[in-house]
């Protein structure tokens, strides 16, 4: 077991949300772009748009990976070896463009995605209006909105999602537009809980939970947040209540819970119920698809889910929730020696009856069954895997 | 192997620190306080007060924890405490010990307060109190409550006033300093800054982040790198210093991409960042927090293995700070 004193684990380790705002792409100058640092060599070769208005019949638009200037701002030239797309981006929606030449980069090259005026310019009547950006509080880490509408726009945030061709993603892609990505949760009505669904994916000791509450939220709003198990049974529950907690600004509330051991790659609940008739706020990050959660702090591992009256949660997987978990040890070498996928075993035992015994390797007991391995799968699915009493 | 996409590990983690400042209990009703939710159940025997500076001769203040009433601390003890009466004689941090000790229960809601005592401080004769450092992505572990006309409210990381518990832990660590960061600069004194840090288990690096301040000085290129203790550069990044200008906030979280390397469980490396020729005078500035005690860097992720580190230009000659919590991190893609 190794101690790791007050780690944040999750989406939430990495900024939050401040702001978003789109720009209309109307006249030969403006344009939308992100500077960024390449994360690992590769070719960039598809890149998304998320189209929030489009007007008249907008002419074609230039897509592509470009050099920054002696400035460090988008230029109007191609990354070497790469060409523009043209594209007609007319209507809303998420636009994929596949570049035909794309850009091969380096890991740590600082390059541009940009959407730009193509041969003909867009005017007032005819154009489209793109996401500009959503910005990270206070913090202005690249990726970078890099902007223009007669002057520059340089914040910290996403606009255009960036991807590798072998699928990974260079910059995330946000799906929907709204004033602040948030769920609306109240006693009594549709949703009066939502959070995430998580895995951690190793053993790790929890002492506390994190969820980002925007400033939407009553101020006499009370709510508990709470821990759940893979089969929705209450672990831990924190009562709060927003008359003493302060409730005006977006915040990040993390709370001490009872030091509880999570078991790796299995299902847990952390959640925010309401407790009485006023809204609670819960930020969340629509992506494009399920590559974009990657980004992410283990964002893979994160899903958003919501529910009313205590029904089963409903998840939208490509939601990444505003949650993180306050770890104080982990443990690697212990991997998973439970089923979560097997339902059909019930519930025998405790969930601290499973796992590895203390200082003994999973590949020991596995070996006594005559294998070299945990588990065993076929594509995506887990068909065999060691359990052990302890 | 566990995959973990890409985290951020460390300090950095938190993201950059905002402005320390300061607050004069220097009248009648004058207070600060620090909400606080137990991070434990236990016996809370002392509390800790981070002095700026005295003025004049201050009489003695109310020093106490105590319950919360509609967001506001109130002058109603928690926890079968009894408060204090306290005479600050001297700027730096005060322990405390409470009149009777506080039985605290995990997840409770109170303040650490002090108030004035039975003689009212004036212009002339008070104490100056930190009002800590916080973090633009507020975390609700503390929260610093001025009352000069009504209450006003910061949130942070690193608080003026912390708990003792009865084993000497502390929480949250102590803010000592107004002072937050450190230039780098071409011209050498320092040349480079960063993290002397080791990992808790063998990860794979891809990159790194680190708080920076954009102001002041011209801004240089730089060299983000991880240097073993024999001064091996094993990984770095060249960076043109327009990745610093190009943005308008003053205080900033870079993230650099890196050829990836893997860094071994309890090696000790340092995260250096190297100012580069750009003019005389061009430099650039690290954040850090700066905590009463070493031990109080474990309250930040996995900070007890993560100290400030700087060196001048020409030998590698690092000086290392264990009380200065360095605003850098990790990327780390794999952990093993």
């Amino acid at each position: 077991m190794t101690a790791v004193n007050g780690v944040l684990w999750g989406p939430i380790s990495w900024g939050v949300w401040n702001q978003e705002a789109a720009l209309a792409l109307n006249n030969a100058t403006n344009l939308i772009a992100v500077g960024f640092v390449a994360p690992k060599t590769g070719t960039i070769n598809t890149i998304k748009v998320r189209v929030t208005a489009s007007a008249g019949v907008p002419p074609d638009y230039n897509v592509g990976i470009t050099t920054p200037d002696a400035n460090g701002r988008p230029q109007n030239v191609p990354w070497p070896g790469s060409a523009y797309e043209s594209v007609d981006l007319a209507g809303a929606g998420v636009k994929t463009i596949t570049l035909a030449s794309p850009a091969a980069v380096t890991v740590g090259n600082y390059v541009h995605a940009q959407v730009r005026p193509g041969g003909i310019a867009p005017d007032g009547i005819n154009n489209v209006t793109i996401i500009r950006d959503l910005t990270f509080s206070g913090a202005d880490m690249p990726p970078r909105n890099q902007s223009y509408a007669g002057a520059f726009d340089n914040q910290g945030g996403i606009n255009l999602g960036v991807y590798y061709d072998d699928g990974t993603v260079a910059v995330p892609g946000v799906a929907t537009y709204e004033a602040t990505p948030r769920s609306t949760i109240r006693q009594a009505t549709a949703v009066d809980e939502a959070g995430a669904r998580f895995q951690v994916p190793f053993s790790a000791k929890m002492v506390g939970a994190a969820l980002y509450m925007g400033s939407a939220l009553a101020l006499s709003a009370t709510f508990s947040m709470r821990l759940y198990d893979r089969n929705q049974a209450l672990l831990e529950a924190w009562a709060g209540d927003f008359r003493e907690l302060d409730g005006a600004f977006r915040f990040i509330y993390v709370v001490p819970f009872t030091e509880r051991t999570l078991l790796p790659n299995t299902d847990y609940y952390i959640t925010v119920r309401a407790t009485n008739a006023q809204d609670l706020n819960l930020y969340r990050i629509p992506v494009f698809g399920l590559a974009d959660k990657v980004w992410w702090p283990n964002g893979a591992n994160w899903s958003y889910v919501e529910t009313a009256a205590a029904a089963p949660f409903t998840e939208t997987p490509t939601t990444l929730p505003y949650a993180g978990l306050l770890l104080s040890d982990i443990t690697l070498e212990a991997q998973p020696l439970i089923s979560p996928e097997r339902p059909d075993w019930g519930t025998p035992f405790a969930p601290e009856l499973y796992g590895t015994p203390e200082g003994k390797s999973p590949l020991l007991y596995a070996s006594f069954f005559g294998i070299h391995s945990s588990e065993i799968r076929l594509g995506d699915r887990r068909v065999w895997q060691t359990y052990v009493r302890r | 192997m566990v995959s973990v996409g890409q985290i951020i590990w460390g300090p950095g983690g938190l993201h950059h620190v905002n402005l320390n400042s300061t607050h004069d209990l220097n009248d009648a009703d004058n207070s600060d306080a620090v909400t606080i939710l137990a991070p434990k159940t236990g016996t809370i025997t002392h509390v800790r007060v981070s002095v700026a500076s005295i003025t004049g001769d201050p009489p003695a203040y109310n020093v106490g924890l105590v319950l919360m009433s509609l967001g506001n601390p109130t002058v109603n003890a928690y926890g079968g405490s009894l408060p204090a009466s306290y005479d600050f004689g001297a700027a730096g941090v005060h322990r405390i010990a409470l009149a009777n000790p506080a039985a605290a229960n995990l997840g409770d809601l109170f303040a650490v307060r002090v108030w004035p005592g039975g003689i009212a401080p004036d212009a002339l004769n008070f104490i100056r109190l930190f009002t800590g450092v916080r973090t633009d992505a507020p975390h609700f572990r503390w929260r610093d409550n001025s009352f000069s006309v009504i209450w006003s409210y910061l949130r942070g990381m690193v608080g003026p006033m912390a708990v003792e518990y009865d084993d000497g832990s502390v929480y949250p660590p102590i803010v000592t300093s107004t002072i937050l960061s450190q230039q780098y600069e071409t011209a050498g004194n320092p040349e480079e800054v960063g993290a002397l840090f080791s990992l808790p288990f063998s990860a794979t690096c891809i990159g790194c982040v680190g708080g920076e301040l954009n102001g002041g000085l011209v801004s240089c290129d730089w060299r983000a790198r991880i240097l073993d203790l024999a001064n091996n550069e094993l990984t770095a990044l060249a960076v043109n210093q327009w990745v610093y200008t190009v943005v308008t906030a003053a205080r900033e979280m870079l993230t650099l991409y890196w050829p990836a390397i893997d860094l071994v469980a309890g090696t000790q490396y340092r995260l250096g960042w190297r100012a580069l020729t750009a003019g005389v005078g061009a430099g650039n500035t690290s954040f850090y927090y700066p905590v009463e005690a070493a031990a109080q860097r474990a309250y930040f992720p996995s900070g007890d293995l993560w100290q400030w580190t700087q060196r001048n230009a020409g030998a590698f000659v690092w000086v290392e700070d264990p009380l200065k919590v360095p605003v850098f991190g990790l990327i780390l893609s794999e952990l093993r």
